[in-house]
């Protein structure tokens, strides 16, 4: 099925990654940098998500009774933590070749993730009712109208959910790092992957789910330490960050 | 063969010693019946109680280690505490020179007992068993495939499929072998010696080390008319000591200890263990983490070898648990390089400290006698480096 054309999703940027779509589980491959980040981005949303609903993380399913909505999941990097630790996952891409990668390697990894080649506005709330928890993960930055693709996207996020969103700062260091840096001298992810244009600043963020009547629960910053050579958890959200919302 | 529950397991153990008891153990009781293990060995190594003595040395990391899995308790009364140890070193004479004496202990907790290994291993089998998370096989693995999302096996012609190998099967690792990782390693040209012997004096709980000039030899309680002796030889005198009989070891023991423990009355469970030095180059390689005696072979002179194991287990057991936590992949090549970057500075230290006081004692190279005095002395003269001493042979200050 070919998604129709529709505002929030750029077909050039589809194209762009259903060349590479092949390569999403190779930790060492096109998408390396991001099985660096994802550890930590799990790690930031479960700790956000196991304090607030006072979860019992030795259960054998913790998040058995969590619906997730992993909008743009690529090959399925932080759907499959969810579903692995009990939660009913439901996961859009309108890249279809990195669907049918998502699709096989949860098969392999035996677990039950409801995948969809599609955009979010193709989903019906009817039919996938909504859900406890929302994830915008590295999306914004290939998005052409960010306010649009959030109305729509936040309808589907029940009463007292969670919005997580990641994406990367605006700023001269960022456009320096994450542009130039990381696509052409270090070759951390593959050229042509970010438009500057469409990075945005934490703050513009906050004002725009504001307006969309969220509030900004707790933000990070995600570095790479030269000291350790990780990637970790930080203040400084001057390239890449992470943030949470809920309805005022 | 047992009927497994399933081909498919979290992990995949090859090697069935203490080591990797160990870990199936606490990565049991912290995560329960969430994990699936398949440890594999070829053979069945139940614990032969008529086995010659083979005196383990327990610190302080690995009775906390104990504690946290509630087994302290079942192992303690088979422990021998050391509150004194006494180091010195002979010249080409004879003559005792140098003399170390380190209070053993840590914040008023004895840091260090010793118990032997088969009643250890006995006791760990027993827990491992309770358990019904963990399979246990007894095959030769082959055709060993480190993809990049799983691993498989080939045991009893029957593939089996898993998130993270761990070779755990000692110095002579088949894994190793099979996967071609390299090590660092050389010969020590020496072969140790263990008895046990039944003494007339009360060895009042003190270890002593002599460094003799064919090599070390060590004295360590085990109850109070009962001591374990480990000799370690160089190369020209390993005919001489695989000969030597019952009559003239007791004399040689005697004439090294008989301040401590007077006359020996009864001598037995001789055995011999070959020596080398050897660390791999890199504790993973790609879905394959590397443990214990496989990783790290190490001189015996101050019993690390197996404290050194189990501080491993404890740093790769942390990192599977998290990623239990947050579900993420138990062997994934960030996980393994985060091990590898926490364990080597502990294993490199202790592996080449006790590799550089074995190689400036183990030697009648007669200049270096005044050398050998004098750090010795020294060490004997400074409170806060014995303490340190005892501290580091503790483990309990590495992070892990």
């Amino acid at each position: 099925m070919v998604p129709e054309m529709n505002k929030t999703v750029d077909q050039l940027e589809i194209k762009k990654f259903s060349n590479i779509s092949y390569d999403w589980w190779n930790p060492e491959g096109k998408f390396a940098t991001l099985h660096k980040i994802n550890p930590i981005r799990v790690k930031f949303m479960l700790d956000l998500i196991f304090k607030n609903n006072q979860i019992d993380i030795h259960a054998v399913r913790p998040l058995a009774n969590f619906r997730v909505l992993d909008i743009g999941c690529g090959g399925g990097l932080s759907s499959e933590p969810f579903a692995k630790l009990g939660a009913h996952v439901c996961s859009v891409d309108a890249d279809s070749q990195a669907i049918e990668v998502a699709k096989n390697h949860a098969k392999n990894e035996n677990l039950k993730i409801d995948y969809k080649n599609c955009s979010v506005e193709d989903l019906s709330l009817k039919k996938d009712g909504k859900f406890d928890v929302l994830l915008i993960l590295e999306l914004l930055e290939h998005i052409d109208d960010t306010n649009h693709f959030l109305s729509i996207a936040l309808k589907y996020l029940k009463k007292n959910g969670v919005v997580f969103v990641s994406t990367i700062n605006k700023n001269i260091k960022s456009m320096v790092l994450a542009k130039f840096a990381a696509e052409y001298i270090l070759n951390l992810v593959p050229k042509g992957t970010h438009d500057w244009n469409k990075f945005i600043t934490p703050s513009n963020l906050s004002q725009m789910m504001e307006r969309h009547g969220f509030d900004e629960i707790l933000r990070s910053g995600i570095i790479f330490d030269p000291i350790s050579l990780k990637w970790k958890q930080s203040t400084d959200v001057s390239v890449n960050y992470i943030t949470s919302f809920s309805q005022i | 063969m047992k009927q497994l529950k399933s081909s498919h397991s979290d992990l995949i153990i090859v090697g069935n010693g203490i080591t990797s008891q160990f870990f199936a153990l606490r990565l049991s009781k912290i995560l329960g019946g969430r994990i699936r293990i398949i440890i594999i060995d070829k053979e069945r190594k139940d614990a032969d109680l008529n086995e010659y003595v083979r005196a383990l040395s327990l610190s302080l990391s690995t009775i906390n280690l104990c504690k946290s899995l509630g087994i302290w308790k079942l192992i303690e009364p088979h422990t021998h505490p050391i509150s004194r140890i006494f180091i010195s070193h002979s010249a080409s004479n004879g003559e005792k020179r140098g003399f170390l004496s380190l209070d053993n202990r840590v914040n008023d907790e004895v840091a260090s007992y010793i118990i032997d290994e088969k009643v250890l291993r006995k006791i760990v089998s027993e827990e491992t068993a309770k358990l019904s998370n963990i399979d246990l096989i007894y095959a030769n693995i082959s055709d060993i495939k480190l993809e990049t999302d799983q691993v498989n096996v080939k045991v009893h012609n029957k593939i089996l499929t898993s998130k993270l190998l761990v070779a755990a099967d000692g110095r002579k690792s088949t894994v190793k072998k099979q996967l071609n990782i390299k090590s660092v390693s050389w010969d020590y040209n020496q072969l140790a010696l263990s008895c046990l012997i039944e003494h007339s004096k009360s060895n009042k709980n003190i270890a002593v080390e002599n460094f003799l000039q064919t090599g070390p030899i060590a004295l360590l309680p085990m109850g109070n008319g009962t001591s374990s002796v480990i000799w370690s030889v160089n190369r020209d005198n390993i005919d001489q000591i695989k000969k030597i009989s019952n009559d003239d070891l007791k004399l040689n023991i005697e004439k090294q200890f008989k301040n401590y423990i007077g006359e020996i009355i009864k001598l037995d469970n001789s055995g011999f263990f070959e020596l080398n030095f050897s660390v791999v180059q890199k504790l993973y390689f790609k879905r394959c983490a590397i443990i214990g005696d496989a990783a790290h072979s190490i001189h015996p002179l101050a019993g690390q070898g197996t404290n050194l194991g189990l501080r491993d287990i404890i740093c790769l057991s942390d990192s599977i648990i998290e990623a239990f936590k947050y579900g993420l992949d138990v062997g994934s090549i960030n996980n393994l390089q985060e091990y590898q970057r926490k364990r080597m500075p502990d294993i490199l230290t202790s592996a080449l400290a006790y590799d550089g006081i074995n190689r400036l004692y183990s030697n009648n190279i007669s200049s270096l006698n005044p050398l050998k005095d004098f750090i010795i002395n020294l060490a004997d003269s400074i409170p806060i480096l014995k303490k340190t001493l005892v501290r580091g042979g503790s483990g309990i200050s590495i992070k892990y």
